[in-house]
């Protein structure tokens, strides 16, 4: 009988892992963007097994390594989006105001274009997450864009954080208070949702507690009911999985940092927060972190009040700050993105692409291996013909983990992998995707961010 | 006496049903429990060469074979002279037998848990009830099987003899058992209750769990939680002071699962679905078979050492390119039962329109398009080429396509051998009935299918059908049109007033005769028929799929009773002024019908 204790205990949160392949190469004669230690000229990269193993000038690389000339071009490290919705099948599991127990990375779809799409604009590395239907959603998945593979496990982000969707305003107040009748109908509501869960959360952690250590004197002790949801929970109350919040507006940033305060917890990313400029300081002295958009807003009431200097101040106020896409179009463009900051707010070149590589694998806690460019990290690395903050750049190539997932002059037209075999031609022909946050709920509700 | 007083309430409650496949008798009078099956070609097991060889079946059982038998007196016999006998098929999943829930009628699957507007009834987390979450491990599937149901004898007619079947519902619909095609009550269906736990991808809807990350979530707690109750329930009997395990009826009903002594048949057709439910084995560990698939060749690996077993669906994608009825088109394709002016229309349109627009990128996704076609129809052979073992389940398949599905895989790279073995010996093993059926040996049970050719070669039919020693006959029909919607337009005025005009007909039934009248009418070369009779009472008096051909005509008539569509088919020879000819009526047998000409039209 104890074997199915143990196996009961095993599954609850190991992946298995499947052999992801790893390549070997040397990028010649490039201006490297490192990010943590300045920009080199004319230096070469070498890769071996997916990792980066030496940089510098003229390097020695073995006989018959795959070799990249990139003379003229700039390599930075591959581009991380710390809000996405693609690569998933599911975003929503909109049936209750709280679901901590889902989790998108079971619904992986290698198939979503968008991750070519993304791959195309540099981007190697995303966070797909659950939408903001609830206000506490499901469990995210940092996943790697190894656009080409059939295996589902072959995306996910070996050893990546967990991370937690919340969300607080106007969506889940549509979804649930006005969709379904139950709570939260008021942002009121919504605080009383979150604290409820906590607080079932730290009961159910104490019974657990208590029946281990009853369990050590009798191993025939009665186990209490298992509860995945308020598993969850305890598990956010332990510190294991980081919190990424919905939010727009300064007062319910301010609200959510209270309820985390009162129940000890510490790890947060304010997803949007387009108002967190308003309360940056207080996110500094939280040690809470910012994802935010360039310059997108009014699109819902919530979101009036807005500024593209956002970035900016949260950063110059000490904020770890990313840009983010939350768009299967988006993501295409994210240095675009990042480079409005030095219009709007003059950020230097370096303090701009942060917002979209080592600041956002900050946000994620995979910044010791993908972020920058350092040996020892993962060669997870994206090359363009010019800077990548100027309009005239063009991304030419992405590599993750040594293997070229991108390659603009070997761009086929249809980079489908699965084909529908009843479908002559694809959905997407002429027809526009989406991939937001609402994902899911759109028979019930507006579709909105 | 039961036999008769059914007929008579079928009559009566107009509940009558056809099939295509045209058994002469559904229901031989079986005077004897003994047949014999007379000099037939034989082969055995699927691989094992033709041998010519009488069989000898007795209540149920095969009792005897070899080439100079003493046939016993009492033995019905069966003289097989030009015939192949073959062990019948089994079924690893299916859903024969299992009746439609009402309320699933006009839903779909994803539709919400109880009626719309209707708030579903949820507990103070939010969650709905386990019924309308779609979580009944502890259901099983014999309450809702009906020896009534029309898929029982039609696939049977296609060969089956016993099948593993599943109830239906939404992630956990509950329990699957094993059931031989053959009974007048619904109990002597059943073999082996409760084998197996049937699973599958579907959410509740607008209710908890919505989505597939919902669906994996419950999984992970119902198991986790049953794994506990399984622990604790070994303290409970064994020690003392041990609290009895909290009750939850879809825990308990996972004990089994948990404990290893339950296979989970997970239908996973696509290859998502595939690829999460064996993530989800590998995190819990629980015995499963890959049901349903179409596309499992993407996991070849996995599926190779056998310890995670795999059936395939008998359903296959279809065509749908717009370059069918082509005639420069040199791809081989499965034609559904258009007339030929219509894809001669098609084609000609298609031709105007392609000078029009030619769009070489639409072009390029019509060729992988194409090709993800052909690798779909070529998912067995390339199995099998491989030596991964795998059974056929007719779960998501119709009985009208299994030949022409089965001959499709054969054209694919599936040996007719290996498609046997599919049908007959893995799906034994699979569900643990090897002892008993899947081959023809002395001492199995008596479930042989007789062809008039070998089997799945081009115009091989079935002649008989014996399931458990119960004889089913079928008569093969030569060069006649299959079913068919439209009348064909074709037909001269002249050959049509052989039928058109008023008849009487009369049907024998047991103890009793039915009596009506028919009326045809032709317009525009178009054949029209209705049906008139105190017995009929249902609204539609329309006859559907008229062919004549010659002085043969058939044709079928259906209504609706009790939210069922119910078909009668007729089949008649006309002599100028009479007719004679049978009714066919699914699990009841087929009538002898005569009739008179009451007049000419006008």
């Amino acid at each position: 009988m104890r074997k199915f204790i143990f196996l009961s205990m095993l599954f609850s949160f190991s992946h298995l892992f499947s052999q992801v392949p790893m390549g070997d190469m040397v990028i010649r004669n490039g201006t490297v963007l490192t990010m943590t230690k300045g920009t080199l000229t004319e230096t070469d990269i070498l890769i071996q097994k997916g990792k980066i193993t030496a940089i510098g000038k003229t390097l020695k690389a073995p006989l018959g390594i795959k070799v990249i000339d990139a003379t003229d071009e700039y390599i930075m490290p591959g581009i991380i989006d710390a809000h996405s919705h693609i690569g998933i099948d599911a975003v929503n599991e909109a049936t209750n105001p709280i679901t901590p127990e889902v989790k998108v990375g079971d619904a992986i779809d290698p198939f979503d274009l968008s991750i070519y799409r993304a791959l195309a604009g540099g981007v190697t590395t995303s966070h797909a997450m659950h939408g903001s239907a609830n206000a506490i959603g499901g469990q995210c998945q940092t996943i790697k864009h190894r656009y080409g593979l059939v295996d589902p496990a072959a995306f996910i982000f070996k050893d990546a954080p967990r991370t937690i969707k919340f969300a607080l305003g106007e969506n889940p107040i549509r979804v649930h208070g006005e969709g379904r009748g139950v709570q939260p109908r008021t942002r009121m509501g919504v605080e009383r949702v979150i604290r409820d869960a906590f607080a079932k959360g730290q009961v159910y952690r104490d019974k657990w507690k208590a029946y281990e250590l009853t369990k050590a004197k009798n191993p025939n002790a009665a186990p209490p009911l298992y509860n995945e949801r308020y598993q969850t929970m305890a598990d956010i109350l332990d510190g294991k999985i980081i919190i990424q919040c919905h939010s727009y507006r300064a007062d319910e940033i301010l609200m959510l940092l209270n309820v985390l305060r009162d129940f000890g917890v510490k790890k947060i990313t304010f997803q949007h927060a387009n108002e967190g400029f308003k309360v940056a300081p207080e996110l500094a002295a939280f040690g809470a972190m910012a994802s935010v958009f360039s310059d997108w807003w009014a699109y819902k009431f919530e979101v009036y009040y807005s500024t593209a200097y956002n970035a900016t101040i949260l950063t110059r106020n000490g904020v770890v700050t990313s840009i983010n896409s939350d768009s299967g179009e988006m993501i295409r463009h994210l240095y675009y993105e990042a480079a409005k900051t030095q219009r709007y707010g003059g950020l230097s070149d370096d303090e701009a692409l942060s917002l979209i590589t080592i600041n956002p694998a900050r946000q994620l806690g995979i910044d010791a291996k993908v972020g920058s460019i350092e040996i020892g990290k993962d060669a997870d690395i994206a090359i363009f013909s010019g800077h990548p903050l100027s309009v005239y750049a063009v991304p030419q190539m992405t590599i993750v983990d040594g293997l070229v997932r991108f390659d603009k002059a070997n761009d086929p037209n249809d980079m489908r992998i699965y084909i529908d075999p009843e479908e002559a031609t694809p959905a997407y022909y002429g027809r526009e995707e989406v991939d937001e946050c609402m994902r899911g709920t759109d028979q019930m509700f507006f579709n909105h961010h | 006496m039961m036999r008769k007083l059914l007929l008579v309430l079928v009559f009566l409650l107009r509940c009558i049903v056809a099939i295509i496949a045209q058994p002469v008798s559904e229901d031989l009078p079986q005077v004897t429990g003994c047949i014999a099956l007379v000099n037939a070609k034989v082969v055995s097991a699927p691989g094992k060469p033709i041998q010519v060889s009488t069989i000898v079946m007795r209540d149920g059982l095969i009792t005897d074979m070899g080439s100079h038998l003493k046939i016993p007196a009492d033995a019905y016999r069966i003289t097989a002279d030009s015939l192949y006998a073959y062990p019948a098929f089994i079924d690893a999943l299916s859903s024969i037998g299992v009746k439609n829930p009402e309320a699933e009628a006009n839903k779909n699957t994803a539709g919400p848990p109880v009626n719309r507007g209707e708030r579903p009834v949820i507990d103070e987390e939010g969650n709905a009830s386990l019924e309308d979450a779609g979580i009944t491990p502890f259901r099983s599937v014999r309450p809702v099987v009906d020896v009534k149901e029309k898929s029982i004898s039609d696939w049977r007619a296609q060969g089956f003899a016993v099948a593993h079947i599943v109830p239906k519902g939404r992630m956990l619909p509950g329990k699957g058992s094993v059931i031989v095609l053959a009974g007048k009550v619904t109990d002597q269906l059943f073999w082996k209750e409760d084998v197996s736990m049937y699973a599958q991808w579907v959410g509740a809807g607008e209710g908890y769990p919505g989505t597939v990350i919902g669906v994996i979530a419950k999984w992970r707690e119902l198991y986790h939680n049953s794994a506990q109750d399984l622990a604790q329930l070994a303290s409970y009997s064994n020690a003392p002071m041990v609290p009895r395990p909290h009750y939850n009826q879809a825990h308990e009903a996972l004990i089994p699962v948990v404990k290893g002594a339950m296979p989970v048949y997970f239908r996973a057709p696509k290859i998502k679905d595939i690829s999460r439910a064996l993530a989800l084995q590998k995190d819990l560990g629980m015995k499963m078979v890959i049901s349903d698939a179409e596309e499992a060749w993407y996991f070849k690996d996995q599926f190779r050492s056998g310890s995670i077993p795999l059936i395939l669906s008998l359903a296959l994608p279809e065509d749908k390119s717009e370059k069918k009825g082509d005639d420069k088109s040199d791809e081989k394709k499965p034609k559904s039962e258009k007339s030929d002016t219509t894809s001669i229309a098609d084609s000609s349109k298609l031709a105007v329109v392609k000078v029009e627009i030619k769009d070489p990128e639409k072009e390029d996704f019509e060729k992988r398009r194409a090709q993800s076609l052909k690798e779909h129809y070529q998912q067995a052979g390339v199995l099998a080429k491989d030596g991964i073992p795998f059974s056929f389940g007719t779960l998501s398949g119709k009985p009208a396509d299994f030949t022409k599905n089965i001959k499709l895989m054969i054209d694919n790279g599936l040996s007719a051998d290996q498609a046997l073995t599919a049908l007959t010996t893995q799906p034994a093993k699979l569900l643990g009935i090897e002892k008993n059926a899947g081959t023809i040996e002395i001492g199995k049970m008596a479930n042989i299918l007789v062809s008039n050719k070998p089997l799945f070669e081009k115009d091989a039919a079935i002649r008989y059908m014996v399931v458990e020693g119960n004889l089913y006959a079928y008569e093969i029909k030569e060069k006649k049109p299959a079913h068919r919607n439209e009348t064909h337009p074709t037909s001269s005025a002249s050959a049509n007033s052989v039928l058109t005009g008023t008849w009487s007909y009369t049907i024998e039934i047991p103890d009793a005769k039915k009596e009506g009248t028919l009326e045809f009418v032709e317009k525009d070369g178009i054949l029209s028929g209705t049906i008139t009779s105190a017995d009929i009472t249902s609204g539609n008096k329309d006859l559907e799929s008229i062919v004549l051909d010659g002085n043969s005509v058939a044709f079928t008539f259906d209504f609706e009773i009790g939210g069922q569509l119910v078909v009668l088919e007729f089949d008649l020879k006309l002599n100028d002024e009479s007719f004679d000819g049978n009714v066919s009526i699914a699990d009841m047998g087929s009538f002898n019908i005569t009739g008179q000409r009451i007049s000419k039209p006008n």
